[in-house]
């Protein structure tokens, strides 16, 4: 079903090349930046990727996502963050998540499960093979990136708490330390992070548990040490930090649902036909290009999700 | 007599401000052009992070407001510490936050939205927030136009009564800037604390209470 999406998996040496390359593009992209304001076009587009003047690409098989779009530079990745939780300003998060301790570091698996109990990173990274996914990112802010993933099916890890069957949800929450994590100062939001996905979304093969990006260990801005990705869902669904999963009954309350309960919804699907009550989601400025984009009706994974939510209103069910 | 002993005890105290005034005319404007052309030397060097866009929207429309705030900071300043020259700089700034209000709405619609005029309407149309912009945006053009001596001198009282639209679009802009965070970001109230107690001095009865309590 999702080929391509699957097991593209690239050495690390090369992308450490990338890297560079990434950041070469970054300065080109500059100087690029004046005369795409006049042409509306991105500063740098696939087609520079490619590498029009016959240079040598690193990984070009992995250097885009599946629809042909590049992978945007890992510097932009990791210092452009909603992670409110140190604080509102996404170029800020960098900064203040630097000396983040993620380690040691456990998950406690608890709910409606077989096998409930704590579960350390070390061994989550023993246990679960870890694949690369390039997926879509899209905020539901209006802006997106291509990002590539290291992490693992959450399935996997379903298949081993084993799920009792009156488990209909799954509930996600992130850590909660505001001496570590100076945002969560900010009482207007009901710490911790809360997200939660129904059990048909949380055993689809997209969805995964990330615990890199770019081939090394996630940074804390990006949510170290692990982390949700449901490409298809607006970013805030991606809940970060995780230290807790519950298997539950009833429908699990976001934080975004507490804090704006007509804004934010369960779902959370991105959907370009279904406006934020304050914007319209029809178009989106993808990190690196200077012109909007269509947003694609499940960030481009409509093929591979849509089945899940057949005769459910999406108006409805934002 | 009372006045004649204030203006003579006061004279050396008003020559120096009035020559302070006639320093920070100059200096509103060299200090109000300095954050456009960071902008643009940013814009070249590429210091403007991953979402550029984004990024000079928000710094035009953080600079309209902090001068549209200054310039309504002028009158109180004049009256509580009884320094009229300083009346000069009312213009400059507000002249500047409508420069800056419409390099804010310049880049909306032209770097944004690439001048697409259908999808800039359906937006504007949904987001409530740059309804209420554009509106305070409509409102300092006017004022602007309308700053010229020509106007003054045509529009006698009239023009007074107009002017008193900077109050409208003061509170304008701080809506439109509350309305386009997400809630529980406090960015915006800073900004909207100040105006609202710029505004609150306006009201008749506030400002007898203050000259009487000073």
């Amino acid at each position: 079903m999702t080929k391509e999406l699957d097991s593209q998996i690239t050495p690390k040496d090369t992308y450490l090349n990338r890297k560079e390359f990434l950041k070469a593009l970054g300065i080109v992209g500059t100087s690029a930046a004046v005369l795409a304001a006049c042409q509306n076009k991105p500063f740098v587009s696939g087609e520079d990727l490619a590498g029009g003047d016959g240079t040598a690409l690193p990984s070009n098989g992995a250097g885009t996502d599946e629809l042909g779009d590049s992978l945007t530079p890992y510097d932009d990745v990791i210092s452009y963050n909603n992670f409110y939780e140190f604080t509102t300003d996404k170029q800020g998060v960098a900064r203040l998540a630097k000396n983040f301790q993620t380690s040691p570091w456990e998950v406690q698996i608890g709910g409606l499960v077989e096998n409930p109990g704590p579960i350390s990173m070390d061994e989550i990274r023993e246990r679960y093979p870890i694949e690369e996914r390039i997926y879509r990112m899209r905020c539901v802010e209006g802006w997106s990136m291509v990002i590539p993933w290291q992490g693992f099916p959450l399935s996997a890890l379903l298949e081993d708490i084993k799920p009792k069957p009156a488990a209909k949800y799954i509930r996600f929450e992130s850590i909660y330390d505001p001496q570590a994590l100076p945002g969560q100062k900010n009482r207007y939001f009901p710490w911790p992070y809360v997200e939660g996905l129904r059990m048909d979304e949380a055993y689809h093969d997209l969805t995964i548990l990330a615990t890199g990006i770019y081939g090394e260990d996630l940074p804390p801005q990006n949510g170290a040490p692990i982390r949700l990705v449901v490409p298809w869902k607006y970013g805030f669904k991606s809940i970060k930090s995780i230290v807790k999963i519950d298997l539950v009954e009833e429908m699990p309350v976001s934080l975004w649902m507490e804090s704006a309960p007509n804004e934010y919804g369960f779902y959370a699907n991105v959907n370009p036909n279904v406006d934020h009550p304050r914007w319209s989601q029809a178009t989106e400025r993808r990190i690196g290009e200077l012109s909007r984009r269509p947003t694609l009706m499940f960030n481009g994974y409509e093929e591979e999700v849509g089945y899940l939510y057949e005769g459910m209103d999406l108006r409805e069910n934002f | 007599m009372k006045a004649w002993i204030s203006e003579r005890i006061s004279k050396p105290w008003r020559k120096n401000k009035s020559t302070l005034a006639d320093i920070l005319h100059p200096l509103s404007h060299i200090g109000a052009a300095i954050p456009f052309l960071v902008a643009i030397w940013d814009f070249w060097q590429g210091n403007l992070g991953p979402n550029p866009i984004l990024e000079v929207t928000h710094r035009t429309g953080k600079t309209a407001i902090t001068l549209l705030i200054l310039s309504l900071t002028v009158t109180p300043l004049r009256q509580i510490i009884n320094w009229p020259q300083i009346n000069k700089l009312r213009r400059p700034l507000g002249l500047w936050a409508a420069f800056y209000a419409g390099s804010h709405f310049m880049i909306y619609i032209g770097l944004d939205y690439g001048f697409q005029l259908g999808a800039i309407i359906a937006n504007t149309l949904t987001n409530k927030f740059i309804l209420l912009g554009s509106l305070a945006g409509i409102i300092l053009l006017l004022l602007s136009i309308t700053s010229l001596k020509f106007f003054l001198k045509k529009m006698g009282k009239r023009w007074k009564q107009l002017h008193r639209l900077v109050y409208v679009a003061g509170i304008l802009a701080a809506l439109h800037f509350i309305l386009a965070v997400k809630p529980g970001v406090l960015r915006p109230w800073p900004y909207a604390a100040i105006m609202l107690v710029l505004l609150v001095y306006r009201i008749p009865r506030v400002q007898t209470w203050v000259k009487n309590t000073l």
